[in-house]
This record gives structure tokens, C-alpha cells and sequence, in this order.
């Protein structure tokens, strides 16, 4: 019964939520598991292709892609950090923590926001540093070989490559937590989020070019593509360029947290 | 101060709640009791703003929950004490409920000191005994020092120490001038506790009254008598409205009517009088006779029931 009562804001739950993303060890042994994927299998990439480059076709010689062969591992620290954004609120529902959540912070957008701008900094700032990460160590395993042209980080679209894959890793990470929050359960949002960043290239090889080029393209996975690949391939049929790309992916984010939060305001124990 | 007017909740076409309307006021531990699927945890979550009710309301201090600025500071909550994450340590788990609400960190360590957890603040809730979570859950209750507190069945598990433990806080709490309402199913365990009783059955209000009195009012509360000319007695208190069971071994049980009547009717009489006890029936079975039959006390003129033959509490 304390005589000051300051109302806890917005910052107060960031904290709040920073410390529940910290305290546990899942929390780090998944960001492990995404750096020795993203950077591990990179190099592991660049090393056999540098080994093995005399063999390559010459057509793939000719337009060498030395920025996304050193990156190429960064497809799986994806999936892993999206799985981070999935146990960060499925976690809560399926041990029932969500109700102490909600009664400490009854503002349930304020609790989702929270949510989503700690998982989303985290998984940028990771994807990012992860990426640049496997793109130095990944150049100078390429560079080991003298007949491999390697870039450095001023090459062509090799900066927003990077940064492309940090906005990627973010991307996935929101939509498996939007997913959390949907089901309610952690393996059904990762599986959900697995779906939607695989389906466009299995599905993609089956399916005739107007799909792939009027609904495939626009899926995250592809879209995110546009961003995240150095050496972009303007003649594919799911093309959309950087700029339109990045814009589908966030409007993706956008509409997934925007479900879920109208969700979680209406359902009861939240 | 808890304030419910016709409180309703639906789930699809069944009725958790039905018009409930109920004050929990400060200053005494009010227990909440109902049979298992009563609606007394719908009913507390409603009061927490977890679950929107179909129709009426609660506040809490006049304010909806939802309302409230600083809910941690003037609410504290113990609802499913295994809701938790067990990953986290104690102190950690207290460190973000702590920042969540706007509470200074120094509230988690006097917190875990009031719950005896301080030497398990390090060790992850996981591990945790069932008591040990019981204990942590009114830690998190109590770090607002919030002048409210709802403890949904507080003493699941908890060992007789725990108990005790528990009992003493709640009234400690009570006598600063808290409001503390408290679920139980264990009518026994209210007894000790609470002043003040709600019972609730189906999702309806079934009694609202101080303890004493419900079990003033229970059938099952007579007055064991004893006397050598019990025949001529029992007649005799028969007549003046008294409603007479005899037992096996020769005493009387007496019902609707009080101990000094009776020595007075038998003084009258001259009939001697070697026992003459008023057994008041325990709150478990007060409670059972008003779950069974909860129209009995929203009509107390009605005729008391036939007190059974191994009814002495």
C-alpha cells in the first residue's frame, strides 16, 4: 500500500520482456544453434566451393556469386531464430504464464509490441551480424583459391545483402511470433513458419510461371529474396527488385502482427 | 474493495456465471467457496480483466481492471501457481514481474524473504515443489503491495506448515486493512481463516454471510442433550417446537431451539438435566446442505431439515 503510484509504460514492458527473453537457456542455445548453422555451413560452403571450383561449369564460373555462396548457410540460421520468435510467446500460452503476463500489463497491445520489437531487435541486429560474419570468414575461405573472384563488403549489393538477411532473419522471426500467437503452440508456429519460407521453392518447380510470377513471388520467402541476395536475378520470373521486395515482406509482418493483435484483444486469458 | 453486479459469463451455450453480485470489503479475509466447476476461477479471472464477461461487471477499488494505471499496485494475484515458466529462476521470474509493473527491484528481494524463498532465489522454478510455487505465486502477488489481493485455492499443496503459513499471512494482511478474497473448495481450511464466506454454486450466488452465521443456520447445528427422563423431554420440547432426534444411546439431538430454552423448558418441568451442549455444525457441512439445496437459504423461513441420524460434528 505505497503512497506513489507511477503507472508502468511501454519501456517498463520492453524491460520486462528483454528479461524474460534473456532468462532462459533455450533463448541462447538457439542463437547458437543459428550461428554455428548461418556461419558454420557458410564457410563449410565457401571452403567446397573453393576446393572444387575448377570444376564448376563454366556458365556458373561466368557470373560467379561469391557474396551469396559465403552467405548461403544464413537459409537455416533463419529458421532457427524464427523458432526463437515462436517459443517467445507460445511458450506463455502453453504454460499458462500469458494470464500473469496479461494481469501485470492488461494492455495487450502493449504487451504484443513488446514482444515483437525485443524479438524483432534481437533477430535483426543476430541475422545481421551472423551474415557479415559468414560473408568476411566465407571471402577469405573463397580467396584461399587465387582462381576464385571474392569481394569485399563495398561489392555489389553486398552491404544490403547483409543487412537484407538481418531484415530477413527479423521478418520470420515476427512472423513465427504473429504464428505464437495464432495457435497458441510453439511446434505448430515453427512448423507454420518452416511452411511459409520453404513453400516457394518446392512448390515453385511444380507450379506453372503464372503462378509463380503473380502469387509465388509475393510470398515472403521470395520476396525476402529480393533483399537478401547479392547478385540479384533480374530475369527470374519471381523478380521484384529490392525496393518492391522489402516493401511485400514488411506488409507480410505488418498484416500477421495486425491478426494477431486483434486476436489477442479478443480472446478471454488473452 | 470488490465489487460484482450481476456478473454473467457464457461459454457457447453453457453458464459459468450467472448473475453474480457480491462486495468483498477491506479489512477481513473473505472466502470465495464453491464445489470444483462452481465458476469461482471464471469469476476471478473476470475480476482481472483476463476473461470479458457476457454481461454486468466488477471493479476493483471502482475501477474496471482493465483500467486500472498501476494494476500490479493495486492487485495482487494468485491464480494457477503452476502457470509459470520453469526455466527461469525464482528471482528472475520476480525481475521481470518486478519491471512488467513498474515495481522497484528491492520489492523482490523483501518478497522472497516474506515467501521464505530467499535460498531458493537461484534455483529454477522447475525444480520447484508444488508448495515451493504456491509460495512463489503470492510472492508475485504480494510485490505491488497492492492494497487487493485474490488468491485462487492458495493451500493446493502446501505441507501443515505451509498452511499455517498461509493462514497467518491472509490474516496479517486482512488486519492492515487489505481486501483479501480467497477460492477454496476446502471448507475446513475457511473455517480457520476466513470472517466472511461468498458461496457460489453452478455459477450463482448461493449465501453471502459472515461465517458464524452459516453455520448458525446450518440443519446440522443442534444441542446434544442429555437426561435420565429423556421420553417426557423430548416431548415436551416437541411441543414447544423443537424438533427432537433420539439417539441410540439415549440422548437427545435438538434442533430449532437454542440452549437456554431448553434448560428452560426443563426446569419448568422439573426434568433433570445432565449434559445440555450446542453443537454448531462445521462449515464442511454447512457448506454441503447449501450446495445440495441452495434454495434453502434464499427462503430461511422454510422448515429446517430432518437432522440425520450420524449428523454430530
Amino acid at each position: 500500500m505505497t503512497t506513489t503510484k507511477t503507472a508502468p509504460g511501454i519501456a517498463d514492458t520492453l524491460a520486462a520482456e528483454w528479461t524474460k527473453l534473456r532468462s532462459v537457456r533455450s533463448t541462447w542455445i538457439v542463437v547458437t544453434a543459428a550461428a554455428v548453422a548461418g556461419v558454420g555451413f557458410s564457410v563449410l560452403f565457401s571452403f567446397l566451393t573453393a576446393a572444387d571450383y575448377r570444376s564448376l561449369p563454366a556458365g556458373q564460373k561466368a557470373g560467379f556469386d561469391a557474396a551469396g555462396t559465403s552467405m548461403v548457410g544464413m537459409n537455416l540460421g533463419l529458421i532457427l531464430m524464427s523458432v526463437l520468435g515462436a517459443l517467445a510467446v507460445a511458450g506463455e500460452y502453453s504454460t499458462g504464464m500469458m494470464r500473469l503476463t496479461l494481469a501485470v500489463t492488461p494492455h495487450r497491445g502493449r504487451v504484443l509490441l513488446a514482444k515483437a520489437a525485443v524479438v524483432g531487435v534481437l533477430s535483426f541486429l543476430l541475422g545481421t551480424l551472423f551474415a557479415a560474419v559468414a560473408f568476411g570468414v566465407g571471402q577469405l575461405v573463397l580467396g584461399v583459391n587465387p582462381d576464385v573472384p571474392t569481394l569485399g563488403l563495398g561489392g555489389p549489393g553486398v552491404l544490403r545483402s547483409v543487412l537484407g538477411w538481418g531484415v530477413e532473419t527479423a521478418a520470420f522471426a515476427l512472423l513465427a511470433l504473429s504464428f505464437g500467437v495464432l495457435m497458441r503452440s510453439a511446434a505448430g508456429a515453427i512448423a507454420t513458419a518452416i511452411g511459409f519460407i520453404f513453400a516457394p521453392a518446392i512448390l515453385g518447380a511444380l507450379l506453372p510461371v503464372w503462378v509463380r510470377r503473380d502469387i509465388l513471388a509475393y510470398f515472403p520467402a521470395s520476396a525476402a529474396e529480393q533483399l537478401s541476395t547479392a547478385q540479384l536475378k533480374t530475369d527470374a520470373v519471381t523478380y521484384l527488385g529490392p525496393l518492391t521486395g522489402g516493401g511485400v515482406l514488411l506488409t507480410w509482418v505488418a498484416v500477421a502482427l495486425v491478426v494477431a493483435f486483434s486476436l489477442m484483444g479478443k480472446r478471454d486469458s488473452g | 474493495m470488490i465489487t460484482a453486479r450481476d456478473l454473467t459469463k457464457r461459454y457457447g451455450s453453457t453458464t459459468a456465471v450467472r448473475g453474480l453480485s457480491f462486495d468483498v470489503e477491506p479489512g477481513v479475509v473473505t472466502g470465495f467457496l464453491g464445489p470444483n466447476g462452481a465458476g469461482k476461477s471464471t469469476t476471478m479471472r473476470m475480476v482481472l480483466g483476463l476473461d470479458a464477461p457476457s454481461g454486468g461487471s466488477v471493479t476493483v477499488g471502482g475501477q474496471a481492471y482493465r483500467d486500472l494505471p498501476a494494476p500490479m499496485r493495486e492487485v495482487g494475484a494468485l491464480l494457477d501457481a503452476k502457470a509459470v515458466q520453469g526455466a527461469r529462476t525464482a528471482y528472475r521470474h520476480l525481475q521481470w514481474v518486478a519491471r512488467a509493473g513498474g515495481i522497484p527491484r528491492k520489492r523482490v528481494d523483501e518478497v522472497l524473504d516474506t515467501a521464505g524463498l530467499t535460498e531458493v532465489a537461484g534455483k529454477k522454478v522447475g525444480t520447484f515443489s508444488l508448495g515451493m510455487y504456491q509460495r512463489l505465486g503470492i510472492a508475485t502477488a504480494l510485490l505491488g503491495d497492492p492494497p487487493t489481493l485474490l488468491f485462487d485455492e492458495p493451500v493446493n499443496g502446501l505441507d501443515p506448515e505451509g498452511i499455517v503459513w498461509i493462514r497467518t499471512l491472509m490474516q496479517d494482511l486482512a488486519a492492515e486493512g487489505r481486501t483479501v478474497f480467497v477460492s477454496s473448495h476446502l471448507m475446513n481450511e475457511m473455517e480457520a481463516t476466513a470472517a466472511h464466506v461468498i458461496v457460489i454454486g453452478r455459477g450463482e450466488l448461493v449465501a453471502d454471510l459472515p461465517i458464524a452465521e452459516i453455520t448458525r443456520r446450518s440443519a446440522r447445528s443442534h444441542v446434544h442433550v442429555v437426561s435420565p427422563r429423556a421420553g417426557e423431554l423430548a416431548e415436551a420440547l416437541e411441543r414447544a417446537g423443537g424438533k427432537v432426534t433420539k439417539r441410540e444411546d439415549g440422548s437427545l439431538a435438538v434442533a430449532g431451539m437454542d440452549a437456554p430454552k431448553i434448560g428452560d423448558i426443563a426446569l419448568a418441568r422439573r426434568l433433570g438435566l445432565h449434559e445440555l451442549t450446542p453443537v454448531r455444525a462445521s462449515l464442511e457441512a454447512a457448506f454441503m446442505d447449501l450446495t445440495k439445496d441452495s434454495a434453502q437459504y434464499r427462503s430461511p423461513s422454510g422448515a429446517p431439515r430432518a437432522l440425520a441420524p450420524e449428523g454430530t460434528e
